[in-house]
């Protein structure tokens, strides 16, 4: 079937098979190799590696149809960063050394990226539900979550 | 020249929180695992394992498999020699005459994609004979037990980790108290982000390339070698970026040598990649442990006797794993202070996974055993168990019966440290439903001499523009090595550190030697050899320097990037302008700056009765858990966790915390959460969604502590910390549970429904 | 693995989604969300579907109404916890509903999950499923012979295999007169896991504080979900320790618990109890009851 959506801002047009996922599509046809699998065929632990965001929303590619991309706008972690200043995200997640193996990291930031974009402030309670559906085995979460503090509190973001 | 020179100084870079190294490329997506590597013509390698836990292997045939469209190569036994691996060398790459557990690869296939070799898999034809497995490890030692390996007569495996100091009897007849208990610890899998695999292909040379996650390059070149037959000196191996490893990568598996063959006989690229569910079901596990503690003290508090018996499931075949036993001696015997002490170890073969080193090697399992007994002893002796800890506490400059020499060492610190942070004020004052628990470590913090050496070679080049490269030949698995490195390299010379580069991972054979990243090793080892090298080529650029600047060498000194004399203010030049002069600028004598060292730390292999200082210097912490425990459900919530940790100074402050909230993090899996069930050896919980590991919600409020002093032999004053952290949350937490409702859980995982029914039982 | 249906069919209208459905018959897969598809295409369980039957063009995203709440069956979950979520009064009726979307780990699977597809699994480990028994929801299912609305119950006739006729698809989820309080209650030891144990309470109370109307859903680790309707334990009570001591008691005795590596069935039982107890005198306490 034939697709059309955009991709960090630029259009995209392939054919893709039915049984395709969007991973599948996105790591083997487009070249996006930020976005990670644990490679659980069969199952899904939740583990966040797969994140990519749809029309801004987080979701798993790994489980999710490739068409179902079409007519949408999706979001990796190759369309942070403009003309090569990074998004406040990436920085706050090198300062707060929020990154130590780094295969989580694409989905962390993506996750916290959906969570600032709408509206998430620097409170503890909403930045653990935001990266509640990614996995990290080294860091523990402590600075991931102090990164994406570090983000809300430098874009003022928050309910008042 | 060792690093208490430079204590006391001031520094411009270690001690200050800098980004990792490699943080920017992770940050950007740019960073390459095995996940993502691939080569033109590449093929893909499924393997064929065995159907049964212990079988007689008939016959097999993949005639079928063979002739499939896509399917390149079919290997069995037959088809290749490959040499057993394994320290024992019980383990053949691929199995043929029986099979011993359900993870025993049979065949192997190279396909163009993954989907056809998993289906030229279905089409081998595998006949067995199945043969009664044997799962239980005490049951196999009984006599009529099913035998795993025939030849040997016996599963019992002929590794004797036992050991004795001192006359353990007489001191037990001496103590007023000795509580004895058994303990034991699960089956727990690694679970980094990257699975386990390799990339090989044969180059245009005739030299086999490979890509792979190993932590110990070097080992990984060699046994690769020897089981395929080759000599190593054409064995290149390539690490990508790593997502985690946590000790599974310290050895060459079957996958590794069978990946290797096919990319031999094929001459094409074949790339092997465990999916989550293949990883969870064939990769090595964490060494599970059943030990059996006494310990004795007299009525004052202090320990007299300490003895354990330890039974050693090793699976299959023997791993790693079995080898915790080593490090496990060293905690039975200088774990607090005690005179006399006794060591006796099983190592059993059955039909049940084969295992590897688990992040701290056996010190989380022995510990648990040990510090769950020290809380039991605590209260039948009416003490306190925190002063209980600090009268027996280890202490600076001692030498423990096994011969561990401790320099540095502020374990009274850390244990006055975590009681204070924690607002202890005594036995089950913690508030209703609600406990604290303390739980020390002694681990290494020097390396291991897991090998005959435990060295590390770096590299120091500075170039004619200021660039300054350290190839070291450490690895770097996320753990922060590459971020040590540079603050050791940019503080040694006195250069911005901007201007180091660090070259870790990628080609090894363009790296010196170095054993592997394990046992908290990396910072002290490698940054020992890195210190090194660097203050040799400083040497050098003052050597020239004093030449063009006419000052003597000891007059001059590096800071911030500018060579400058103490006494003279008029006298300075930047230090890549000297590097210029002395390369371009002299004639025949003529010189660039390069420095290699190789270090090898003072420490000493164990003799034949396992006596000996394995460390160049020793880690020590204290950890205090906070709980609370729902008795309706038996579920506990972990409030809070104080970890305090000795480990000399730190250089590198995020890496330090980041180190300790992981491992605090992972700790939390072990005590509470992460157990592979196994069904006939099979595990039954093989899926990722069935495998429980620390989410966000799981992790309490955690208080990261140094304590201590710079020490004497580490790189500016550091010592190991990396595993130390993993080590105390799991009897911690279960000396907490203790604390709060009285009841004690002596097998991890500590389940909620574990927790119910002996609350149950107490009650009746 | 070959999973490999060889199209996807995105029916533009109700009549052309029953015509194809009615035409592909057991080799058609109606998918949603695609979390349960996709995460079970390599497990040979799937290899029979020749094509996909997506219904995002219906226009059965949407949550709505007062009295009588319809929620259509592609609305993902996060939308639907919004919705309730945005308003107190549906933050107390709906709370059970919400509970249950919140108890799942993350917002990815609650932007992919469908109310549709969760209501489809048919298994009591589904939080969801679970809380809309206990709220009484219906399914409305769409066919060439036109509307149907039945209890929920009847359509979850078993996992993964909801009680369809040729042709039929759920297109919405009923919830009338969503008054009183609801809370679910789940037991996990992390949060990936599938419940071990999990109850949803539905509460209506009378003026003097008393239960007018009840309904507790029982699921987790059960052979099949239990729907207990206006238990007399509850019914003209108010929860105070004696009465929910009572309902413990009921689910208890009520459930078929299984017994794996996870949980004992012993252990199931004395949670279900828990689980049952804890959801009431929460739902109570929203509804702004207090006993003593």
């Amino acid at each position: 079937m034939k697709l059309r959506f955009t991709l960090n801002g630029s259009a995209v047009e392939l054919d893709a098979e039915p049984w395709e996922s969007l991973f599948d599509v996105l790591r083997n046809r487009l070249g996006i190799k930020s976005v990670k699998t644990a490679l659980c065929e069969g199952s899904c632990s939740a583990c966040g590696a797969c994140t990519v965001l749809l029309d801004g929303r987080p979701i798993y590619s790994v489980m999710t149809p490739a068409y179902r991309a079409d007519g949408r706008s999706i979001t990796t972690l190759e369309g942070l960063s403009r003309g090569g200043e990074l998004h406040p995200l990436q920085s706050a997640f090198i300062e707060a050394g929020a990154v130590q193996c780094g295969f989580c990291t694409p989905g962390m930031i993506l996750a916290a990226k959906a969570y600032l974009d709408g509206g998430g402030g620097p409170d503890e309670g909403g930045i653990r539900e935001a990266i509640r559906g990614n996995l990290c085995r080294c860091t523990g979460y402590v600075k991931i979550i102090d990164a994406i503090r570090r983000a809300a509190e430098a874009s003022g973001g928050g309910k008042p | 020249m060792t690093s208490v020179e430079l204590v006391g100084r001031e520094f411009s870079v270690i001690g200050s929180r800098v980004p990792k190294y490699d943080a920017l490329e992770k940050v950007l997506g740019e960073a390459r695992y095995l996940l993502d590597l691939e080569m033109p013509g590449m093929l893909h390698a499924k393997i064929l394992r065995s159907s049964h836990p212990h079988a007689r292997l008939l016959s097999i045939d993949a005639s079928k498999a063979a002739r499939m469209p896509g399917v390149v190569d079919v290997i069995t036994a037959r088809d290749v020699r490959l040499n057993n691996l394994g320290y024992l060398k019980d383990n053949p790459p691929l199995k043929w005459g029986k099979v011993r557990s359900v993870r025993d690869e049979i065949a192997a296939v190279a396909a163009v994609d993954p989907e056809t070799a998993s289906e030229a898999l279905q089409a081998i034809d595998v006949k067995y004979e199945p043969l009664p497995p044997v799962t239980d490890p005490v049951a196999a030692l009984e006599p009529g037990a099913p035998l795993v390996h025939e030849e040997l007569g016996t599963n019992r495996v002929n590794l004797d980790f036992g050991l004795s100091y001192g006359d353990v009897e007489a001191a037990f007849q001496r103590a007023d108290v000795v509580v004895e208990g058994t303990y034991r610890t699960q089956y727990v899998a690694h679970t980094p982000g990257d699975t386990m695999g390799a990339l090989a292909w044969v180059d245009a040379q005739g030299i086999l390339n490979v890509y792979t996650n190993t932590q110990a390059p070097f080992l990984y070149q060699r046994w690769l070698a020897e089981s395929l037959g080759i000599p190593a000196h054409r064995v290149r191996v390539i690490q990508p970026h790593i997502g985690g490893a946590f000790g599974r990568n310290l050895d060459v598996y079957p996958h590794d040598v069978i990946t290797a063959a096919l990319a031999m006989r094929t001459r094409r690229p074949v790339k092997l990649l465990f999916t989550r569910s293949e990883e969870l079901q064939n990769a090595p596990t964490k060494q599970p442990l059943i030990a059996r503690v006494r310990q004795g003290a007299t009525r004052d508090g202090r320990l007299v006797a300490r003895e354990v018996d330890a039974i050693l499931d090793a699976g299959a075949y023997v791993g790693w794993g079995v080898f915790d036993a080593r490090v496990m001696q060293y905690t039975v015997t200088g774990l607090y202070s005690v005179p006399a002490v006794r060591f006796r170890t099983t190592v059993v073969y059955t039909n049940n996974p084969s295992t590897a080193a688990m992040r701290s090697a056996g010190n989380s399992q022995i510990t648990f055993a040990v510090e769950s007994n020290m809380d039991e002893l605590a209260e039948r002796l009416g003490m306190d168990p925190v002063e209980f800890r600090l009268l027996n506490a280890n202490r600076p400059n001692t030498v423990t019966p096994q011969g561990a020499r401790i320099t540095t060492c502020a374990m009274p610190e850390a244990i006055r440290e975590a009681a204070r942070r924690i607002g202890w004020r005594g036995r089950h004052s913690a508030g209703p439903h609600r406990g604290i628990g303390f739980a020390c470590y002694f681990h290494v913090g020097g390396g291991a001499r897991i090998y005959r050496s435990d060295g590390c070679g770096a590299i120091v080049k500075v170039d004619d523009f200021g660039g300054v490269i350290v190839s070291v030949g450490g690895t770097e698995i996320g753990e922060g090595l590459d971020t040590s490195i540079q603050l050791i390299v940019a503080e040694a010379l006195g250069v911005p550190r901007d201007r180091v580069r660090v070259q870790i991972n990628g080609d090894a054979s363009m790296r010196l030697w170095d054993v592997g990243t394990h046992a908290s090793r990396g910072t002290f080892v490698c940054g020992n050899a890195a210190l090194r090298a660097a203050l040799d080529a400083r040497r050098q650029i003052l050597e020239g320097a004093s030449k063009i600047l006419g000052a003597p060498p000891e007059d001059l000194e590096i800071v911030d990037g500018f060579v400058r004399s103490r006494t003279d203010p008029s006298k300075g030049m930047e230090y890549d302008k000297v590097i210029r002069r002395m390369h371009f600028f002299s004639g025949a004598q003529g010189r660039i700056v390069v420095a290699s060292s190789f270090y090898e730390p003072p420490s000493e292999e164990p003799d034949e009765r396992w006596h000996g200082n394995v460390s160049a210097t020793y880690g020590f912490g204290c950890q205090a858990a906070l709980v609370e425990v729902d008795p309706e459900t038996g579920r506990v919530k972990v409030l809070k966790i104080v970890s305090a940790h000795d480990a000399g100074r730190v250089i590198n402050p995020n890496g330090f915390e980041g180190q300790v909230q992981g491992g605090v993090a992972m700790g939390i899996g072990l005590a509470l959460l992460e157990e592979l069930h196994l069904s006939e050896g099979r595990v039954v919980n093989g899926s990722f969604e069935d495998y429980r590991l620390p989410r966000v919600t799981d992790i309490p409020e955690i208080d990261v502590v140094s304590v201590g002093e710079p020490d004497p032999e580490g790189p500016y004053g550091a010592k190991g910390v990396a595993e130390g952290p993993v080590i105390p949350v799991g009897p911690a937490i279960a000396n907490a549970v203790a604390d709060a409702l009285g009841v004690r859980i002596r097998d991890l995982p500590i389940t909620p429904e574990k927790i119910w029914r002996a609350l149950a039982l107490n009650v009746q | 693995m070959p999973f490999k249906p060889s199209k996807v069919i995105l029916p533009a209208t109700r009549e052309e989604a029953s015509e194809s459905l009615e035409a592909l018959g057991g080799g058609a897969a109606i998918i949603a969300g695609g979390t349960m598809l996709f995460r079970l295409r390599g497990s040979g369980l799937l290899d029979h579907v020749e094509a996909l039957v997506d219904l995002s063009r219906l226009g059965l995203s949407y949550v709505r109404g007062d009295a009588v709440v319809a929620i259509g069956s592609y609305t993902p979950l996060s939308d639907v916890y919004r919705w309730i979520a945005s308003d107190p009064r549906r933050g107390r009726a709906l709370g059970a509903l919400a509970d249950a979307i919140m108890s799942m780990p993350g917002w990815q699977i609650r932007n992919m999950a469908t109310v549709g597809g969760s209501a489809s699994i048919g298994m009591p480990q589904s939080d969801i499923a679970t809380s809309l028994l206990a709220l009484g929801a219906r399914a409305r299912i769409s066919g060439p012979s036109g509307e149907r609305v039945v209890d929920l119950r009847d359509y979850m006739a078993g996992p993964l295999s909801p009680s369809l006729r040729s042709g039929e698809f759920l297109s919405e989820l009923v919830i009338e007169q969503p008054i009183g309080a609801s809370a679910h209650e789940k037991f996990v030891v992390s949060d990936i896991d599938h419940p071990i144990a999990s109850a949803s309470a539905h509460l209506a109370l009378a003026d003097d504080g008393s239960v007018a109307s009840a309904r507790i859903a029982l699921g987790g680790g059960l052979r099949r979900s239990v729907v207990l309707e206006s238990p007399r334990a509850l019914v003209g009570r108010v929860p105070d320790e004696g009465v929910l001591e009572e309902i413990q008691g009921l689910a208890r005795d009520s459930v078929d618990p299984l017994d794996d590596f996870v949980a004992s069935a012993e252990y199931r039982r004395h949670l279900a109890g828990v689980m049952a107890r804890r959801a009431v005198a929460r739902a109570y306490a929203r509804a702004g009851g207090s006993a003593r």
